[in-house]
């Protein structure tokens, strides 16, 4: 089985004079939520499809998905994590409680708020991530990377050739996720930062190979973003 | 929801656009899995159209011929992951005598509308052909096929003589697939191909006999011909066909020229010559190419060989080197399209 697990909780309020969380904005007809499901429901890979949303909120995200066309996939919304590593952990939790986790499992998790997933990049992080530990979308940084242990001064400028910026997807076998979580429990480990996840992996020699993302695959999380993405969909005619 | 279609904007520049896509009711989203290179998106590709043509066509999605996996109907006639055949034709409107290819009125994609070059393609049931049975990358094959089939319609209403031999100019895909074609449907047919490159004439063994276009003998005796030569080549290409080919025969003419073509009228009189236009097809002669490739695994053999190099595309700049190097390939290029 192939599960979605769509990162929503967070909640995002970084638009002025804005109460909504971002990933309801609308973007072109439809809210974002719904245009990144879209790239879900219409992949044939994927099984499931589970949402972590915000807990306020979760009633909400039920309505909003229910006034859609699924596409005939299983949707379910569960109460997420402020931190997407501990919403993962959330959804693991769901998917072993409900249908159990079998040893070809896959779970792929996608920020609500990249509505410009491709189809490509979807089919790849399933397809790494059932041949290496984990799958993850990188890009190559266009700006260079600074290090400053005071955030003030540089400290440190590491070449720009081993600088990857992290996207979404990045997907799992499911029973090694699980039982990465556990290990990390059991060591008081916290799982309350964004890169935890990633850093428990790494700290377990386990592979997190790259799949390539695009520059368009953005994150919205800001006015300006959402008036490019906007942007982006309008038609051009040269 | 949001899709992608990569235009040509300009003269070999391919950009993607991002845009919402609604899918009608009667409607099935369906992934293109295989496109294939024609000509005429060369053309395009290489700005080798006139610059009042692009500045009128572009920017546009090329590529007229695809297969395709369906991933959602919501009438649930077509099975999710179901294989189809793209349908480049759209046949909105429909006039008496007139065959729907020869409508003006009816949009044909990658000339004049957006063509397959998308991650997704929402599309009315008359846009896709099912594949019954095993699918093949030679199903992506079937709108050239089927332009075969449209000529063929008139050619067989036009002939006069019968049973004899067929001489077929040009030594590229589009030759390739007319001969296999009369082959396939007219097994006792004498079929002679005329060309200017041995190498790709050795290509063609299902034919009676191949001619250099410069040592041609004398005497030949061939009763209709097919031009599929093109560009300005196919000037001389019907020059020639007109002083080989005997008296009341019918000239097919498949090569598209962008240039006025001169052509002896004084040789058509003198021999009652019938010369046939010939452009495109509609959805039966699609049809009609997919029962042939079904019925025959012959002639699938022979397609699989047709296919100078597969090349996957997962982005813009693959996109870039397959048109690229379908202009340094003898027959066609297919995409294994992985957007």
């Amino acid at each position: 089985m192939t599960y979605a697990g769509i990162l929503a909780a967070g909640a995002g309020v970084k638009m002025p004079r804005q109460d909504m969380p971002m990933q309801f904005l609308p973007l072109g007809e439809k809210p974002i939520i719904i245009n990144t499901l879209e790239q879900f429901f219409i992949n044939t890979n994927i099984d499931k499809i589970v949402v972590a949303a915000p807990e306020s909120w979760k009633q909400f995200t039920e309505d909003l998905i229910g006034k859609y066309d699924k596409m005939g996939k299983e949707v379910v919304v569960i109460v997420g994590d402020e931190s997407k590593t501990a919403s993962v952990w959330t959804i693991v939790k769901y998917i072993e409680a409900l249908w159990g986790i079998n040893d070809n499992d896959i779970l792929l998790t996608h920020d609500a708020v990249r509505p410009f997933v491709t189809q490509r990049m979807i089919d790849e992080n399933i397809e790494t991530a059932k041949r290496y530990d984990a799958a993850g979308t990188a890009m190559t940084t266009n700006d260079t990377i600074l290090v400053s242990e005071d955030g003030i001064t540089v400290s440190d400028i590491p070449p720009k050739r081993k600088m990857f910026a992290a996207q979404t997807p990045q997907t799992f076998k499911l029973k090694t996720l699980e039982a990465t979580f556990k290990n990390a429990l059991k060591q008081n480990i916290t799982l309350s930062m964004e890169s935890e996840l990633a850093r428990l992996y790494t700290r377990e020699k386990k592979v997190i190979q790259f799949v390539h993302g695009e520059y368009s695959n953005m994150k919205i999380i800001s006015s300006y973003d959402l008036e490019v993405a906007n942007a982006l969909l309008r038609e051009r005619s040269t | 929801m949001i899709g992608r279609i990569y235009r040509l904007m300009d003269t070999k520049r391919i950009e993607m656009i991002q845009r919402e896509v609604n899918l009608g009711l009667n409607e099935i989203l369906a992934k293109p899995d295989f496109l294939s290179i024609c000509a005429a998106d060369q053309r395009y590709y290489f700005g080798r159209r006139r610059r009042e043509v692009l500045n009128k066509k572009l920017p546009m999605a090329l590529i007229h011929e695809a297969t395709a996996t369906v991933l959602y109907d919501k009438n649930g006639k077509l099975p999710v992951g179901s294989k189809v055949v793209l349908v480049p034709l759209i046949e909105e409107n429909q006039a008496d005598g007139l065959k729907a290819n020869y409508n003006p009125q009816n949009p044909f994609m990658s000339s004049g509308v957006d063509g397959f070059m998308r991650d997704f393609v929402a599309t009315a049931y008359s846009g896709v052909i099912p594949v019954a049975g095993d699918y093949s990358v030679v199903y992506v094959f079937c709108e050239m096929i089927s332009v075969v089939f449209n000529a063929l319609e008139a050619f067989e209403k036009s002939r006069v003589t019968k049973n004899e031999t067929v001489g077929v100019w040009g030594d590229g895909s589009m030759s390739y697939v007319v001969s296999l074609v009369l082959r396939c449907l007219y097994p006792d047919m004498k079929i002679l191909v005329f060309g200017k490159t041995q190498r790709k004439m050795q290509r063609f063994s299902f034919v009676n006999k191949t001619y250099n276009i410069d040592k041609v003998p004398q005497n030949l005796h061939i009763d209709h011909c097919f031009e599929c030569v093109g560009e300005k080549n196919s000037e001389a290409a019907i020059k020639q066909i007109l002083k080989m080919i005997a008296p009341q025969g019918c000239v097919s003419l498949l090569g598209v020229s962008e240039e006025a073509v001169v052509i002896n009228t004084r040789t058509v009189l003198d021999k009652g010559l019938k010369l046939i236009g010939s452009s495109r097809s509609d959805a039966k002669d699609m049809k009609k190419a997919m029962e042939l490739i079904q019925s025959s695994d012959v002639c699938r053999k022979y397609l699989e060989i047709l296919i100078s190099e597969k090349i996957k595309v997962k982005n813009e700049k693959d996109m870039v080197h397959a048109f690229e190097q379908s202009s340094l390939n003898d027959f066609k290029t297919v995409i294994k399209w992985e957007i």
